[in-house]
């Protein structure tokens, strides 16, 4: 039994009279503690499929089973489960709460997560220090520079302590030096165990995954 | 089913009510204008409710003060049965049902009834009563001096209630003053003068009457002159006129409002005393009639005072069983009750129309807030939030508006009242009444308006909560 099965997964998107299929039949397998990127042009279904994977998306059809169970079989609540504890997502455009300091964004998660209000400060301060934020803390995001404000996310995701990391071109609105900062800590999160997913549409970053799976008009065109 | 699971509001032990609070008052202080207006909405809603209530209540409370300082509460008053008119004429004489004559027999036994503190007859006469030139008709009360101990009686402007049982001494209210062209009102003495061009009115201070003199005339009734006036006898008055001097010895506040209205203890005399002064015998058809037929009625009225307002019932039942007509003011006050109960409630109304309005501005400014915080909400629940922790948020920042708006309303709402007593008072001032509380907020009113603030806010939190909590993740974290 694999970690990740993706078992003919199919999403599809109904605009008015038009049918997108999104996502079509896509079959494939994730191990434990792989790093995988998955790449593809604008449009060939890449996200819908990490928003599947991060149980914000249900499919039309097909099962994606974590460790043989299927992701979708309990409903809402078990995908707020699964978001909560299995994993953590990173968007390209960070998707911090505004009216929240780092800390608090930190916090926000380890609320959801259902850790006490004591202890949640700690936690966030040392999760922020592990990506080497510690003293922007009280910082609000307008304050953070990108790609401090991207490693507040990654460190956000990391709050609940998941097993695995989906990242949406978690690069995409940074410079090439804090685009390097932030791709060392996820080889750093990989290193340490983690399963990382990450979306790129740079050839140069897929580089750093172990292996890398192309997608096209909703299917997988190769795996590399 | 608690109302957090009807509300499906999912409320884990780490996310605490002190974190919504803090997150609601964030959220809010956030986009601060529109959400001081929302608060303002809501107090000028709840401010409108309880001065509104608390407007009927204070009637109400001024009323039933009144009532219960003047001792009227628990009094009953005992009447001579009447006669039904349109019934036939031989049944007039059936003195089955008025077989009870208000005599001193009566008051005796009256006063053995457990729960009655005292029982005290009223003599009523019509007179003519006269201070200088002027005078004026009435119907005089004579009671024993003993009544001026209780309550009704306590509301002497100068000198005492009657000191004694036999002498001709009389209680004068302030309503028969002004029937007799006499003026006491001191304060706007000066002012009352100029315009009393015509000099109509005698103007005293209450002291200087105490121990002056009244002339009181009656008229009597003699039979046997009577049939000597229908057999034609030239020299026969059935009628004869008596006049009796009477000292002031007290001056009472009257009972009536307006100046029209009198009362028949305008002239209060002794008892004794009044049983001296020949009358013309009866007051009514009923008791000429009695007179026939048993003994007549001492008394035109019987007053009956208990000691513990929860005997009145009791000894109210115990008399009608004697076959005697009562009448307890305590009981028409249910009724009058009652229909305060009805002006509080159209009042209420009122108030309660202000509060809708403001309940939709709540689900407007949470509408709006949704609207801007749309990539929020998807945040949070990319990062674990279940729809009842986004529901709760909602609700929280409704409480809070609720909340706020309630105390901020009850505090307009008492600055209103007391702003509005003050200006009224002094109006009533002015025309030399005494002032009144206008306003009285019972607790049940303060208590009762946060709750309903509170539950209007959630009620109004409905709907942009659950809007909130169907947001889709995808679309809304693509927001912009």
């Amino acid at each position: 039994m694999a970690f990740i099965e993706i078992d003919h997964i199919r999403k599809i998107y109904r605009k008015a009279t038009v049918t997108v299929p999104a996502v079509n039949d896509i079959s494939f397998v994730i191990e434990k503690g792989e790093f995988l990127a998955i790449v593809g042009k604008s449009g060939s279904g890449k996200s819908t499929l990490l928003n599947l994977l991060g149980g914000l998306d249900t499919p039309t059809s097909g099962e994606i089973r974590f460790e043989g169970e299927n992701l979708f079989a309990e409903g809402k609540d078990g995908l707020v489960r699964h978001r909560r504890h299995r994993v953590g997502m990173v968007f390209q455009s960070f998707q911090l709460i505004p009216g929240q300091t780092a800390a608090e964004n930190i916090e926000l998660a380890l609320a959801f997560g259902g850790v006490s209000r004591t202890e949640r400060h700690t936690r966030a301060l040392e999760l922020l220090a592990q990506v080497g934020l510690a003293e922007r803390a009280n910082h609000y995001p307008t304050e953070l520079s990108g790609g401090e404000a991207q490693r507040v996310a990654i460190a956000r995701a990391l709050a609940n302590d998941p097993d695995i990391l989906l990242a949406d071109e978690p690069t995409g609105n940074l410079d090439t030096q804090n685009g390097d900062i932030v791709l060392s800590i996820l080889q750093d999160l990989h290193r340490q165990g983690r399963t990382i997913i990450m979306i790129t549409h740079d050839p140069d970053m897929a580089q750093v995954a172990q292996r890398t799976i192309r997608m096209q008009d909703g299917q997988l065109l190769e795996a590399l | 089913m608690t109302v957090r699971s009807f509300l499906n509001l999912e409320h884990p032990d780490n996310m605490t009510t002190l974190d919504l609070i803090r997150m609601a008052l964030r959220n809010l202080w956030r986009t601060r204008l529109r959400s001081s207006l929302t608060i303002l909405g809501v107090m000028i809603g709840i401010g409108a409710l309880i001065s509104m209530v608390a407007f009927g209540s204070g009637m109400e409370k001024n009323i039933s003060d009144a009532f219960t300082s003047s001792g009227l509460f628990s009094r009953i008053t005992i009447t001579p049965v009447k006669l039904d008119m349109n019934r036939p004429m031989e049944s007039l004489t059936d003195t089955s049902g008025i077989s009870v004559p208000l005599d001193d027999e009566l008051l005796e036994k009256i006063r053995l009834i457990p729960g009655v503190e005292e029982a005290y007859g009223e003599i009523q006469q019509p007179a003519k009563v006269a201070w200088k030139e002027n005078e004026t008709t009435l119907t005089y009360t004579g009671v024993s001096p003993e009544v001026g101990k209780t309550k009704a009686y306590q509301n002497l402007l100068a000198g005492t209630f009657l000191t004694s049982d036999t002498l001709g001494q009389a209680v004068i209210s302030t309503d028969l003053l002004r029937r007799l062209k006499i003026r006491i009102d001191s304060e706007d003495m000066e002012r009352a003068k100029k315009k009393d061009t015509a000099n109509i009115y005698t103007y005293l201070k209450a002291e200087d009457l105490i121990g002056d003199t009244l002339l009181l005339s009656t008229a009597t009734f003699h039979p046997m002159q009577m049939m000597g006036a229908l057999t034609g006898n030239q020299e026969a008055n059935p009628l004869s006129e008596r006049v009796s001097p009477l000292v002031i010895v007290g001056v009472r506040e009257g009972e009536s409002d307006g100046p029209a209205d009198r009362s028949n203890t305008d002239l209060l005399i002794p008892e004794g005393f009044a049983t001296t002064i020949p009358s013309i015998g009866f007051n009514s058809i009923t008791e000429f009639l009695r007179k026939g037929s048993g003994k007549p009625d001492k008394y035109a009225t019987i007053q009956v005072t208990v000691a513990n307002p929860n005997n009145l019932t009791p000894v109210r039942q115990e008399l009608e069983k004697m076959g005697l007509k009562v009448f307890a003011l305590a009981e028409q006050m249910k009724e009058i009750r009652r229909a305060f109960l009805a002006v509080n409630a159209v009042l209420g109304v009122v108030g309660f129309i202000a509060l809708i309005v403001a309940g939709l501005g709540i689900i407007n400014t949470l509408l709006m807030s949704i609207l801007e915080r749309t990539r929020e909400i998807g945040i949070m629940k990319a990062i674990g939030g279940s729809e009842g922790q986004i529901k709760s948020v909602f609700f929280g920042e409704a409480a809070v508006i609720g909340l706020v708006g309630a105390i901020g309303g009850i505090i307009l709402g008492w600055l209103v009242t007391l702003a509005a007593g003050a200006i009224i008072n002094m109006k009533i001032k002015e025309m030399g009444e005494v002032p009144v509380d206008l306003f009285y907020f019972p607790w049940w009113l303060i208590i009762g308006s946060i709750g309903f603030a509170i539950g209007l806010s959630l009620i109004a939190g409905l709907y942009p909560a659950a809007r909130a909590a169907r947001i889709d993740p995808v679309e809304a974290l693509r927001w912009s």
